[in-house]
């Protein structure tokens, strides 16, 4: 054993290019192969780090219209607040109302997410405190016990680590709360609505923001109340959801029986997995990033297979002589294998170590787009990943090598050396690594040209946007403003106004900005017809389509009489407009949000805007635009080449009023990287899919071609010999690797073939024609690679002499 | 006198002036051939004989257009080829040379029909699938082998495949036959068969120029050359040629 160690050393150090080659490559593979399977099993199997997590479920109050389709997903305050009292099939509950608040007593009036929560809330994850407690009976519901738990992280960046915090107290959105608890460093809050949600404070549910008017309502479009409930270990979530969609439509009908409008409607409580609430669409993607690194591994192993093929090739005198001496078949494979595992070992430990250093990456740069992207770190997973991968390959490549020999030929190999019979391989295997090559790549090409084709296309269409010199401002308000909203609305209008005078500014609309909307559906009907439309709705002010330069197409605008008077006018997009009305004229026709509410109350649709592309969605929303002002929103619409500092908005602001002050002060732009940061990450993820699978297909098809022309020198010398010009050979060695490049062509077109829904859910805005010229493009790229593939070790010989391929060979 | 006459009657088919050929490493130029001159006539029968490594292979191969001279000049029927593009001299090789390896060169996957046929598929003529078929049939008969056009050249012995060689080197008709000790790799039967038929084509008109070290071969040709360390040392006429 020591010999065979000692000897495969030193066949590893005197073959330094062959071992470099098959090291360098696999530890670049290895590396994206640990991170995607880390990132799979993080993501798909790793339990969330909350107890019992498997139970865990979100409940979605599914609101049903009278045709059978959804209409909206939101709980209403009174049935939430039933549910939870009278669930009778959970184990636990909890509830949570998320909200974005200020704190009154740090400098700088910081707003930080908050969380409302019912004291099972703590149970449910386990939430370990650092200092003090969380919540208890003491902060059940009604209690109205004003108390507040901090994140670690809000106590470190806030309140300096006062070890004394406990206790103190806590100015939250002009409310005051005691300090009981600070929450321990390591504690992750599930982020149930956006990924990379964070909670800084958990204050009692009883403090939720829920207005007193919304409190009795028993229909709701849009709310930021949650619920989320531990399922006992004897009922499914099946059953579950059947019996408390019973229970729950039973109260809603009771409550909605006057309201003509939910005739026919009713309610069903989908129960989601936690799991599923947090990981959102991240498994599918993850799916196509296996699948993809998947594609490169066997690329990379198709061309390290030719390495080790050559290698052995190279190496037949000393088998044979192996062979002579009594080496049986296995006593070669075991000197194969530990050179293999030697390399591959040192190429699996290099591949480790880069995928921590992109773990650590992924887990710094893209928490707003990856679930769990706090936990990214390399673990035992990916150690075993690492070792599996390594015994695998590495036996796989021993039995490969030991396979080509012809070990009858080996024992007789040195009286016959140099006949090139002891280590051939066969015309089939060489045309099925060309057809595995060129199969995984067309197929791996195609997608992440699809992928990206889709991606750019979105990425490209933001930047049509003419938001150059578009500036959104929030303002923050204090509390005697907030509690006064005829107050507030007259100091923002003056302050509007004043902003609109200022030498930088073109002009402003007191609105927000289109581009971090979170809008919520309107449930619309067109009258005449009756007919439902969901549009995505938004107050705006006369200025909206204006600043954000959006072509009217049909009608008009709103006026600033529109707006004072609260008309009833809507302006809707053209995507609206053609759900409408089949020819996009839904000019004059009238829209209701309640059907019976009265005539004077349906809204006449003044104008059809273009819809805008929205950076970061994939496709036009249909939408819709009330006159309202934005409560505490402006854009800015600067002059060419001028700035506007937070400063100097913050001057103007405290002369109008010492109430306001701004919030936030981001331009359009900045915002429009921000929210295209995941098509960002997708472009440049398939760029270098496909540049990894180019250079890799390049370096596997050059390899096993050069192999192929050289077994055939003899060949290609006689055919020289008797006039064949280069163009004759060249097709001749095309025409024979045509087989395996046709093969893998089929292969691919049968994998694209089964992957076909897929693909359709990601490229149902790609034309057909497109995706044809996608696919051709793809096919006439390799068949070219393979075609420059055959040329390149052929123009290596035809530069010999013609007779030093014979003379070779005889 | 008789010869010199004989001789300028004849045209030249093949003509080397001063031509070299050396082998260069870093710290060493090796003349594989020095300052050749030579003329190969119409109808002749020539052969260069000498020790091994003499630079018989060597000359055979520049002969050939398989490789190229150092300095030098060299024609083919009064062309210069010295400094031929690879597609120009590969249409020479196909029309006017014909070669015959010791080792028989056949491409194992072709049948004895599509081996011989090799060279006028590549022709600029482009013939046509009949006037291949006759081509092939009439030279496979000449070398008597008519009869086994169908097999693949491992299930014949040694001669029948120099013999099939022979055929693949006549089918285009070439101005000269370059021949590589044809029957190193024969036994002595089919040795002499090989080297009868060589002598019936040379009756018949045409060229060849055979290398050998065999002397009772090269006693066979009607002109001999002797080479040495590159150098050609000087011709030995024979009177009658030896026939095999």
């Amino acid at each position: 054993m020591t010999y065979n160690f000692k000897n495969a050393l030193l066949n590893i150090k005197q073959h330094k290019i062959y071992s470099v080659s098959v090291v360098a490559t696999l530890s670049i593979v290895l590396a994206a192969l640990i991170t995607v399977l880390t990132l799979a099993y993080i993501m798909l199997i790793k339990p969330l780090p909350y107890p019992e997590q498997a139970r865990l479920v979100k409940a979605e109050y599914a609101q049903i219209d009278s045709t059978g389709s959804l209409n909206t997903r939101a709980f209403n305050y009174p049935a939430l607040i039933d549910l939870y009292k009278n669930h009778n099939v959970f184990e636990q509950v909890a509830l949570v109302y998320y909200a974005q608040q200020r704190l009154d007593d740090v400098a700088g009036l910081p707003i930080v997410n908050t969380s409302f929560v019912t004291p099972q809330w703590f149970d449910l994850f386990a939430i370990k405190l650092h200092l003090g407690r969380g919540f208890s009976q003491t902060e059940k519901l009604d209690s109205f016990n004003p108390v507040a738990v901090i994140s670690y992280q809000t106590w470190i960046n806030d309140f300096a680590a006062k070890e004394d915090i406990i206790g103190q107290k806590l100015g939250v959105g002009g409310k005051q709360f005691k300090i009981i608890g600070v929450a321990a460093a390591n504690f992750k809050a599930p982020a149930l609505i956006k990924t990379g949600q964070e909670t800084a404070i958990w204050l009692p549910w009883d403090y939720n923001l829920t207005s007193e008017e919304a409190k009795p309502f028993w229909w709701n479009r849009y709310s930021n109340s949650h619920f989320v409930a531990k399922l006992p270990s004897n009922i499914n979530r099946v059953q579950a959801s059947k019996k408390l969609s019973q229970y729950v439509d039973n109260v809603w009908q009771q409550h909605i029986i006057t309201e003509a409008f939910f005739a026919g409607w009713h309610i069903q409580l989908e129960l989601n997995p936690l799991q599923n609430v947090i990981l959102k669409e991240t498994p599918k993607n993850i799916y196509w990033l296996i699948l993809a690194v998947l594609g490169l591994v066997i690329i990379a192993c198709v061309n390290i297979s030719n390495v080790f093929i050559v290698r052995t090739a190279a190496r037949k005198h000393t088998l044979a002589l192996s062979a002579a001496v009594g080496a049986t078949r296995f006593i070669l494979f075991k000197q194969f294998w530990l050179e293999i595992v030697l390399l591959i070992g040192s190429a699996s430990f290099i591949g480790l170590t880069l995928s921590a250093v992109i773990l650590a990456e992924l887990s710094h740069l893209a928490q707003a787009i990856l679930p769990r992207a706090s936990e990214l770190s390399v673990n035992m997973a990916s150690v075993l990943i690492a070792v599996l991968s390594c015994l695998i390959l590495s036996t796989l490549f021993a039995y490969l090598c030991t396979r080509i020999i012809n070990y009858r030929e080996l024992i007789g190999g040195l009286k016959s050396a140099g006949k090139g019979k002891t280590v051939q391989v066969s015309k089939r295997v060489w045309q099925s690594l060309v057809a595995f090559q060129v199969a995984i790549t067309c197929t791996l090409l195609f997608i992440n040209l699809l992928i990206f084709n889709v991606n750019n296309a979105n990425i490209k269409e933001a930047f049509t946007l003419p938001i150059k010199q578009l500036t959104s401002v929030e303002i923050n308000l204090a509390n005697y403003l907030s509690a006064n909203r005829e107050k507030a609305n007259q100091v923002l209008n003056q302050a509007a106004n004043e902003i609109a005078l200022l030498p930088e500014v073109a002009q402003i609309s007191r609105s927000s900005s289109p581009i971090n909307d979170n809008l919520i559906t309107w449930s619309l009907i067109e009258v005449t017809h009756n007919k439902q439309v969901l549009p995505f709705g938004k107050a705006v002010d006369e200025h909206y389509f204006s600043v954000l330069k959006q072509p009217i197409l049909q009608g008009r605008s709103f006026t600033a009489e529109d707006v004072k008077s609260d008309a009833n006018v809507i302006v809707i997009n053209d995507v609206l407009a053609k759900q409408l009305s089949s020819n996009g004229n839904a000019l004059g026709m009238r829209l209701s949000f309640d059907i019976t509410s009265g005539r004077e109350n349906d809204l006449t649709i003044i104008g059809i805007v273009k819809a805008m592309p929205i950076p970061g969605k994939a496709l036009k929303e249909p939408k819709a635009f009330l006159t309202r002002e934005g409560y505490r929103s402006f854009i800015i619409e600067l002059k060419n080449n001028q700035q506007l500092k937070k400063q100097t908005l913050n001057t103007l602001l405290q002369k109008i009023d010492a109430g306001i002050s701004v919030h936030k002060l981001e331009s359009l732009n900045s915002q429009r990287d921000t929210a295209l940061f995941r098509q960002y990450v997708v472009s440049a993820t398939t760029i270098a899919l496909i540049v990894a699978t180019i250079v890799l297909t390049s370096i596997g098809l050059v390899s096993i071609m050069r192999y192929s022309v050289q077994l055939r020198r003899a060949e290609i010398g006689i055919r020289l010999c008797i006039g064949a010009k280069p163009l004759d050979l060249f097709l001749l060695v095309f025409k024979q690797s045509g087989a395996g490049i046709l093969i893998g062509v089929l292969l691919s077109v049968g994998i694209l073939f089964l992957l076909q829904q897929q693909l359709q859910n990601i490229a149902n805005t790609v034309p057909t024609l497109t995706q044809l010229v996608l696919f051709l493009t793809t096919l006439i790229f390799v068949v070219t690679l393979g075609a420059i593939a055959c040329y390149l070790p052929l123009n290596t010989q035809l530069k010999r002499p013609a007779i030093s391929g014979i003379q070779s060979e005889s | 006198m008789a010869e010199q006459i004989n001789k300028a009657l004849k045209s030249v088919v093949l003509e080397m002036k001063a031509l070299s050929k050396v082998f260069e490493t870093d710290e060493l130029q090796t003349y594989a051939l020095r300052s050749i001159e030579l003329k190969v006539y119409s109808g002749e029968y020539l052969s260069i004989s000498g020790p091994s490594g003499c630079g018989k292979s060597t000359l055979l191969s520049i002969l050939g257009l398989l490789d190229m001279p150092t300095s030098g000049e060299y024609f083919i029927d009064g062309v210069n080829v010295s400094k031929l593009k690879l597609n120009q001299a590969a249409d020479i090789r196909n029309a006017k040379i014909g070669f015959i390896f010791q080792s028989f060169n056949l491409i194992d996957e072709l049948s004895v029909f599509d081996n011989v046929a090799l060279p006028l598929r590549y022709h600029h003529s482009k013939p046509n699938k009949h006037e291949i078929a006759e081509k092939v049939k009439a030279c496979l008969e000449k070398v008597g082998l008519g009869h086994r056009m169908s097999h693949k050249p491992s299930q014949l012995s040694g001669g029948q495949q120099q013999r099939v060689a022979i055929a693949r080197a006549l089918v285009a008709e070439p101005t000269i036959l370059l021949v590589d000790e044809p029957t190193g790799n024969l036994d002595s039967k089919s040795g002499d068969q090989v080297m009868q038929i060589l002598t019936d084509l040379n009756n018949a008109g045409t060229t060849i120029c055979m290398v050998t070290h065999d002397p009772r071969y090269a006693d066979m040709a009607s002109r001999q050359l002797k080479l040495l360390d590159g150098e050609l040392l000087g011709e030995i006429a024979v009177k009658e040629p030896l026939n095999a």
